[in-house]
């Protein structure tokens, strides 16, 4: 039974999916680490929680479900951590402390020969949630992984935590920094189910993301922004942007629980305010996505 | 190597995976005694289900037809900033587990199925301040949940889910209770002139002597029927439901206690029917008996349940 689930659930995520596809190999290894992983916890749970052999069914889904974002989201850390390390490679402004020294290997600003960092990262996250004008460059949700931030946002980004800090960081340290800035990009595309049982969401089949840029590329430098912005939210997230404000039109629209439907409202708009930004023209570009997805739903 | 190709260490891995004794069948009657005899405390660990929600809750008070209880997870793994987490060390269940304090909430009794452990005093101080947002320091063998950072942390949907299940424990369909406010007109007085009790008959399809039955109250009228009565008799379906005898709460208390769960899902099998229609009508044949019996006071509930039963059981290996 968890294999089968395995097999189902996994297809639902673009970002662990292989180069050439599922195939029963990379099922087998990924079973393999589910059962290392969380066996013990996950039979105590069902000894625990299920009455019978349908309930255990739907638990072992729901917790395959969770391992399997959990895996998708330490696959993108990984890749933040790989972005990290070129990025500051490659600028000026930063240097790994030398051999030798006090925190060797971590990364200081270039020429302020600092003592290793040892304070609360909420500082430093907050001084990152505080950079102006940071740009998340677009991607397309049916890509398997979006980008962090541009090239310039990123290096604002770590040149004021490293500023503010006021000595050297470890690159986990910097990773735990921007993966709490910008939450959506671990956020990973989860696709539907094809015949879930009683929890599949009715997915809009109409607009690719693709279709809806060549659609706004003759409209104005906003409304190609918001036509991005679009294209990096899963279908399914389209389909509730126009009900933001209206979470019972999402539990119909999901067909979810009323507090799953606040939690989806509440998670779409922090996705969205990061994927906007905070630029002059925010509140236009916000509309426009808005309009955007609605009219997408309408043609549905 | 096996038929799905999975390396023999994964599937020793799973075989040896069993599950703690202690929630075993054998283990929780060592521990709680029959189910049938189960009582409930404050500190105990309850499945709470119905349907096809079950969710697992530290029970921290008890009153007559509720628990104030806070729920538990052990997988996924999750935890907020009002929730501890319970090292495994400490509990029957082996693994770590969390205690979300703050989505502590009012429970019906009918929805508790089997209690899976026992846990400290200290435990249940914490979770009842906490619920109350009043500071507390954490219990032996716990330690502080993290908060939520994200609404896009996965956590933060998992407890949104948490929330709808309870919400749904909540709306877990109750007996009719009589209260001292209320009273009750039964169908015949209701409807008066207007009865017809051979059109009744025929679209009930049932004989005279049972339609009488539900007509003075002492039968449940089951939702389908409560419908062709409505039909039939022109009423909305809420004035006929209203002229359903109600039962008194010490039988209510009873029948809705979970030590007689296992007996309403063995009777909703054996006749086709949902839980709560068994326990419906099983609660108003216990009534109708103890109203042919003499005797003052409060009947025992449980006893002539069982008295029930018993008559049932002897009535079928006699026919």
């Amino acid at each position: 039974m968890i294999f089968q689930l395995i097999r189902e659930e996994a297809r639902r995520f673009p970002v662990l999916t292989p180069t050439d596809e599922w195939q029963d190999a990379d099922l087998e290894d990924l079973h393999g680490e589910f059962i290392a992983d969380r066996i013990q916890a996950v039979t105590t749970m069902l000894l625990a929680q299920a009455s019978d052999e349908a309930s255990m069914g739907r638990l072992l889904r729901k917790s395959i479900k969770y391992w399997l974002i959990d895996q998708a989201r330490k696959t993108t850390v990984g890749a933040l951590r790989r972005i990290l390390e070129n990025v500051l490679a490659a600028e000026d402004a930063f240097e790994k402390v030398p051999a030798g020294e006090a925190g060797e290997g971590r990364w200081q600003l270039v020429g302020t020969a600092v003592l290793p960092w040892s304070g609360r990262t909420e500082e430093l996250i907050d001084t990152a949630r505080a950079v102006p004008n940071v740009k998340i460059p677009p991607w397309s949700s049916t890509t398997r992984r979006g980008p962090v931030a541009d090239r310039r946002s990123i290096v604002a980004v770590a040149g004021a935590v490293l500023k503010v800090a006021g000595g050297s960081l470890e690159i986990a340290q910097l990773v735990e920094v921007f993966v709490a800035r910008f939450p959506a990009v671990l956020d990973p595309a989860v696709g539907p189910l094809p015949d879930d049982l009683g929890t599949s969401i009715g997915l809009h089949e109409g607009l690719t993301p693709e279709q809806q840029l060549i659609a706004a590329n003759d409209e104005v430098d906003a409304a190609v922004t918001a036509a991005e912005v679009v294209g990096m939210l899963a279908p399914w997230e389209q389909q509730i942007v126009p009900h933001l404000d209206n979470p019972p039109a999402i539990q119909t629209v999901l067909g979810c629980g009323r507090s799953q439907a606040y939690q989806h409202a509440r998670r779409l708009k922090e996705k969205l305010t990061q994927l906007v930004g905070d630029g002059d023209s925010v509140r236009t570009v916000g509309l426009k996505v808005i309009r955007l997805c609605g009219s997408a739903a309408v043609a549905e | 190597m096996s038929d799905l190709g999975l390396p023999q260490r994964f599937l020793d891995l799973a075989k040896e995976a069993r599950g703690p004794r202690a929630l075993s069948e054998e283990g929780l009657r060592e521990r709680f005694g029959a189910p049938t005899e189960i009582e409930i405390d404050a500190g105990q660990v309850w499945r709470a289900r119905w349907d096809e929600v079950s969710v697992l809750v530290l029970v921290l008070a008890v009153e007559d037809r509720d628990v104030l209880a806070a729920p538990v997870t052990i997988d996924p793994p999750a935890e907020d900033d009002h929730s501890v987490v319970l090292a495994s060390s400490f509990i029957a269940f082996d693994v770590e587990a969390t205690v979300w304090a703050g989505l502590t909430c009012l429970l019906p009794i009918r929805v508790l199925d089997r209690p899976m452990d026992e846990w400290s005093e200290d435990l249940v101080r914490w979770a009842t301040h906490t619920a109350q947002r009043r500071p507390s320091a954490t219990p032996a063998g716990t330690r502080q949940g993290h908060a939520i950072q994200s609404e896009l942390d996965p956590a933060a949907l998992l407890q949104a889910e948490l929330v709808d299940d309870l919400e749904l424990l909540s709306q877990a369909p109750s007996l009719p209770v009589d209260t001292p406010d209320a009273t009750p007109r039964d169908l015949a007085s209701f409807l008066g002139t207007n009865l017809d009790l051979g059109s009744l008959c025929s679209s009930l399809g049932l004989g005279q002597p049972q339609v009488m039955r539900l007509l003075r109250g002492k039968t449940p009228l089951a939702p389908d029927q409560i419908e062709i009565v409505a039909r039939a008799t022109g009423l909305s379906s809420r004035e006929i439901s209203a002229t359903v005898r109600r039962l008194p709460l010490g039988l209510v208390v009873k029948m809705e206690h979970p030590r007689w769960r296992h007996t309403w899902a063995q009777r909703a099998q054996r006749f086709h029917v949902s839980e709560a229609q068994a326990r419906l009508t099983c609660s108003y044949d216990v009534f109708a008996l103890a109203a042919r019996e003499t005797g003052g006071g409060e009947p025992d509930w449980d006893q002539r349940l069982r008295q029930f039963l018993h008559e049932e059981e002897t009535d079928a290996g006699g026919a």
